[in-house]
């Protein structure tokens, strides 16, 4: 009787603090935690599916992925002496792609260079060992915190990109004013993520492969039913299309046309807003 | 708006002096109402115009690509990166500047007060005179934007611009015709306007002399065209009225 009236006081400690108020909790996928521990708990996630990652990406999207950050890329459309911010890019998908854009158009990297910024230092090894096999010189990988970059300078960079990251930020704001604040004028900032989608059809079908077959991959194939399940749910929270385009005008960028596009009906989506 | 069309029409008769006119023109701006209403065009908000007018300024030196669109934004103040609000990237320079050309011809016609003794055929004449001297500064660089304008996802784009300019063209002269006519003079000058143009591009004479002779012969030929259309158009209108009458008094009622 004891122990249950001890357990009763410590769940009623650990939701509140004694004399203040109540902690500012979050979403986790579908759990509710507290908007400290989110961080952590995000962190942890990315550490355990940080070798199997692209192998993952590639079985959950059937390789549709690549199509997806591929578009992204040839939208960006850099030139020789782009200077871009990949913020969340552990692996370096869309830097490689980046290089090899500029690469292909110059015929070597020109002056343009990349900055990976990763909160995970598993997924940042994966980006070196990566770049081994690439060889290309301008990237650099850098430990650090989406919502505040305090190793960026003001007005420093061309374009900033976040691919697949920013559902997992606890301050989605945040990240979009630190966006602001490194981008020079007329700078893009550019979100690739998942999004909702709206046909009813097409929603059906999706639901079921993101509930049933990814936690079921990433058991088979990762070992890690938990982390896929916390990737799938945490798509569901993230704001729709129109939401979120409205947060990046919020944030002082200016929008063409309704800000974003979607891809592969909405499965994913493109928003992009300029610092004008 | 066919009266309304035929109302501004009527007001550009040689009667009337040229201020009252032109001050007709600007404001029931035959062009601008369009412009505002047409659906194209609505999509292109404040930030692609601003782009597009100040990378139109380094169309000569580097054509119609995506460096002049980066050089434009350079111009701003803005990255080079920003180039990226036009989406479908040099077309829209291209399809911005056919589009400013037509929305200025009106403005243009102030500076051209004899423009009302003319006749017709001459107020073409003039007015497609007007609208090749606004491409001129593009003319080394023009067969890249047509080769742009030619592509299957930008023709359709490229045919309602053509159709809006020659429609223009004709509401200026005074075009009046309420029937087929309308039809038969807009695409017989959207005809002449594309091969001028066209030519225009290999002409190396001063001041385009052999350009505008070139138009000489053109509207030459289609004179005797539009004559010819309007017979036949007269013949098969009165050849169909004699057979409803031969019909008639047989008792058959044709539907229409």
């Amino acid at each position: 009787m004891v122990l249950t009236r001890w357990r009763r006081v410590t769940s009623i400690l650990n939701g509140r603090r004694l004399f203040s108020q109540e902690v500012k909790k979050t979403h986790f996928g579908f759990q509710e935690v507290n908007e400290d521990e989110k961080e952590s708990l995000v962190r942890q996630v990315f550490k355990s599916v940080a070798n199997n990652y692209d192998t993952m990406n590639d079985l959950m999207s059937v390789g549709v992925h690549r199509l997806w950050k591929d578009e992204l890329i040839s939208q960006i459309s850099p030139s020789h002496n782009t200077k871009l911010l990949d913020v969340a890019g552990g692996t370096g998908d869309i830097a490689f792609r980046f290089m090899e854009s500029v690469k292909k158009q110059y015929g070597s990297e020109m002056e343009s260079s990349v900055r990976i910024i990763d909160i995970n230092p598993d997924m940042l090894n994966v980006g070196r060992e990566r770049q081994k096999q690439f060889g290309y010189k301008a990237i650099e990988f850098e430990e650090g915190n989406a919502e505040n970059l305090n190793t960026v300078e003001d007005e420093s960079i061309d374009v900033y990109t976040i691919a697949f990251g920013i559902r997992n930020c606890t301050h989605i704001d945040r990240v979009i004013s630190e966006a602001y604040r490194v981008l020079k004028p007329g700078g893009r900032f550019t979100c690739l993520e998942f999004s909702h989608v709206e046909n009813p059809l097409i929603r059906s079908v999706y639901d079921l492969h993101s509930f049933y077959a990814i936690p079921a991959i990433g058991g088979l194939v990762a070992n890690d039913r938990d982390s896929y399940q916390y990737l799938v749910e945490s798509i569901r929270k993230f704001p729709t299309q129109q939401n979120f385009a409205n947060m990046i005008r919020d944030a002082g960028f200016r929008t063409v046309g309704d800000g974003y596009e979607n891809l592969t009906f909405g499965v994913a989506a493109i928003h992009t807003g300029y610092k004008v | 708006m066919l009266a309304l069309r035929i109302a501004i029409g009527a007001g550009l008769s040689k009667r009337l002096p040229y201020c009252w006119v032109a001050s007709r023109w600007n404001s029931t701006n035959h062009y601008d109402i369009r412009l505002k209403k047409n659906k194209f065009n609505d999509q292109q908000s404040e930030l692609q115009t601003q782009l597009l007018d100040a990378s139109l300024l380094y169309v000569p030196e580097y054509g119609w690509t995506k460096t002049a669109l980066m050089n434009g934004a350079e111009s701003l103040g803005w990255t080079s990166m920003s180039h990226g609000i036009c989406k479908r990237g040099p077309i829209e320079l291209v399809e911005h500047f056919i589009q400013t050309s037509t929305a200025q011809l009106s403005e243009e016609l102030k500076s051209h007060p004899d423009f009302l003794d003319l006749k017709t055929t001459a107020r073409i004449k003039r007015l497609v005179s007007i609208r090749l001297m606004m491409t001129s500064p593009y003319i080394d660089k023009w067969p890249q934007a047509l080769s742009l304008m030619g592509l299957p996802q930008n023709a359709p784009n490229t045919v309602k611009q053509l159709a809006e300019l020659v429609d223009e063209i004709w509401f200026l002269a005074g075009d009046q015709s309420i029937d087929l006519n309308w039809y038969s003079k807009r695409m017989l000058l959207a005809g002449v306007y594309t091969s001028t143009e066209l030519f225009m591009t290999t002409d190396k004479s001063t001041d385009f002399q052999d350009t505008f002779a070139f138009l000489d012969r053109r509207l030459g030929d289609v004179g005797t065209i539009g004559r010819g259309i309007s017979e036949v158009s007269n013949m098969l209108t009165y050849g169909t009225s004699q057979v409803t009458s031969i019909l008639k008094s047989k008792g058959i009622r044709p539907p229409f």
